[in-house]
């Protein structure tokens, strides 16, 4: 008889972890398997402007991800990790969306009607797919990098450099779409109009914005496996439901879209200060115990928070100390930050 | 001992904990992006259209234009979009019809290039004969051609708006020995084209 429960015995925790790897690496191997055959045709008809839609979105990205990874209090969350959020946004969530959507916008045509679905078959269809799809790369650095998430800042953030990546690839195909929609008259010019209203009006409340939130509903759910008090499944579903909402608006017609670009933005910037501030006052208890227990000094819990304030630290020291400190600093804020996540 | 017993035990429930939330990703993303496209050609993807039935393609009074369609004509809802796009469809004759939109009125003489190369993307084997000038009702100019993609053959058509900031393609393709009759309803719909800023 077969029984299913020495599986997990029989694989160890590290085999796992490759498991959660792997698939990630074959989700995105999908994803773009999916993005390039559905636009390859446009690098080979147009390939300046099919390179100049790519080209254009090579800024928005390397901003957005400098500043999303700063907002993170204290330290940046790790590179390859931030590197693999925006990655899975940008192919694996972002291909498994293409057809997810085609299907489900198919089905709203045909059960509501072409004009009903011209109107609302993408804020119906999007909220759904397109948050689920990204959210799912949060859980799976989660799953892969158990030490990367703790808690709902943490997921803001990487939910937020899904979102960029998803956004960026969604960039590039209205771009391309826009060259269909103008009938190829002036490629170049639809590829730019494209990325003036996408970058230069709705960046700042797109898909970043709603994907930080539901990954921090991601957090939400970590920190509550980890015991902390202020994890919870409530505050996660409400974080995605939020994220969701958040989407609907923002694809919904006959709104304005500076009010869906500040409701975005806004919800973001709103969650994002409810979460430092928490954050900052549990970190801050979390030095005062290790003060209380003599595990770190005062003068270097002073500076421990502020990148700013480690680095003038560091540079204080003498070149023999400083690689000494730097691995101090860097044990003591993996402590504190494990308790204030 | 018991704390390395304890130390194994929580390795095999993060384990599981792992591998079942793994499993639930790997589920839901299957369910998302395979479902709904099962799903969705599950459904008949053929909507009948009464006879004499107007069909606006286009926003707005000054950006739209209208085809009227006779009878036994249906419409495919998953190929249509009421402000970009329609595809009908009568046997085997099926008629697309495309709203493209212009910046300025200097763009309207690359349209017919710019149909052979949107053709190249979505229908890598589809050869577009040279257009012909013509002029559509309310004195448009419009132009036409042939057009082949095998196993079919056809027509297209582009007709400018009168403000010449968009314009309305329309492709219409059937297999070869297509019965006169059938190719007769189609052009019907292409010539019942009508603008909403003209005809005002």
């Amino acid at each position: 008889m077969i029984s299913a429960r020495p599986t997990a015995r029989r694989i160890t925790s590290g085999q796992s972890i490759r498991l959660v790897e792997a698939t990630a690496v074959l989700a995105c191997a999908f994803g773009t398997a999916v993005l390039s055959w559905q636009f390859f045709r446009f690098l080979v008809v147009f390939p300046a402007p099919a390179l100049l839609a790519a080209a254009l979105e090579i800024p928005l990205l390397l901003l957005g991800f400098a500043v999303l990874r700063r907002l993170r209090p204290a330290r940046p969350p790790a590179l390859a990790w931030s590197a693999a959020a925006l990655v899975w946004g940008a192919t694996a969530a972002a291909g498994c969306a293409l057809l997810a959507n085609r299907g489900l916008i198919g089905l709203w045509a045909k059960g509501a009607g072409t004009r009903f679905a011209a109107d609302w078959s993408a804020s119906l269809s999007a909220p759904l797919n397109e948050e689920v799809l990204k959210v799912c790369g949060v859980v799976m650095i989660v799953l892969a990098a158990p030490a990367v998430i703790l808690g709902p800042l943490d997921g803001l953030i990487l939910g937020g450099l899904v979102g960029l990546g998803f956004q960026a690839t969604e960039n590039v195909t209205y771009g391309l779409n826009g060259i269909v929609l103008s009938g190829a008259t002036n490629p170049v010019q639809a590829v730019a109009d494209s990325f003036t209203v996408r970058v230069g009006l709705t960046a700042l409340g797109s898909h970043w914005t709603m994907t930080a939130i539901a990954g921090a509903g991601v957090g939400y759910l970590v920190a509550r496996r980890r015991g902390a008090a202020h994890g919870g499944v409530l505050p996660a579903a409400a974080c995605l439901l939020t994220a969701m909402a958040m989407h609907l608006i923002f694809d919904a017609p006959q709104i304005a879209e500076v009010v869906k670009v500040g409701l975005s933005f806004a919800a973001f910037c709103v969650v994002y200060l409810l979460l430092t501030n928490a954050y900052a006052s549990r970190a801050r208890d979390a030095l005062a115990h290790q003060i209380a227990a003599g595990t770190i000094s005062r003068h270097e819990a002073a500076s421990l928070l502020s990148r700013r304030r480690r680095r003038q630290e560091l540079d204080r020291t003498s070149a023999a100390e400083r690689q000494l400190l730097a691995r101090r600093q860097a044990s003591h804020l993996a402590e504190v930050e494990r308790d204030a996540a | 001992m018991a704390a390395d017993a304890r130390g194994r035990g929580l390795a095999v429930s993060a384990t599981r904990f792992r591998l079942r939330w793994l499993a639930s990703v790997v589920a839901v993303m299957a369910l998302l992006t395979a479902g709904w496209p099962l799903l969705n050609s599950a459904v008949a993807n053929r909507q009948p259209l009464p006879g004499g039935a107007k069909l606006t393609i286009g926003s707005g009074a000054s950006g739209s234009a209208m085809v009227t369609v006779g009878p036994g004509w249906s419409v495919q809802p998953a190929q249509s979009n009421g402000t970009q796009e329609y595809r009908l469809r009568k046997a085997a004759v099926v008629v697309d019809i495309r709203h493209v939109s212009l910046v300025d009125r200097y763009q309207v003489p690359g349209l017919w290039g710019g149909m052979r190369q949107v053709l190249a993307v979505i229908d890598p084997g589809a050869r577009l004969s040279k257009p012909v000038s013509f002029t559509a009702p309310y004195e448009l100019p419009a132009l036409t051609g042939w057009i082949s993609s095998r196993p079919l053959v056809g027509t297209v058509t582009i007709v400018p708006g009168p403000a010449r900031d968009f314009a309305i393609g329309m492709v219409v393709l059937a297999p070869r020995g297509t019965s006169r009759a059938l190719l007769a309803a189609a052009h019907r719909i292409v010539i019942s084209l009508m603008f909403s800023a003209a005809s005002k």
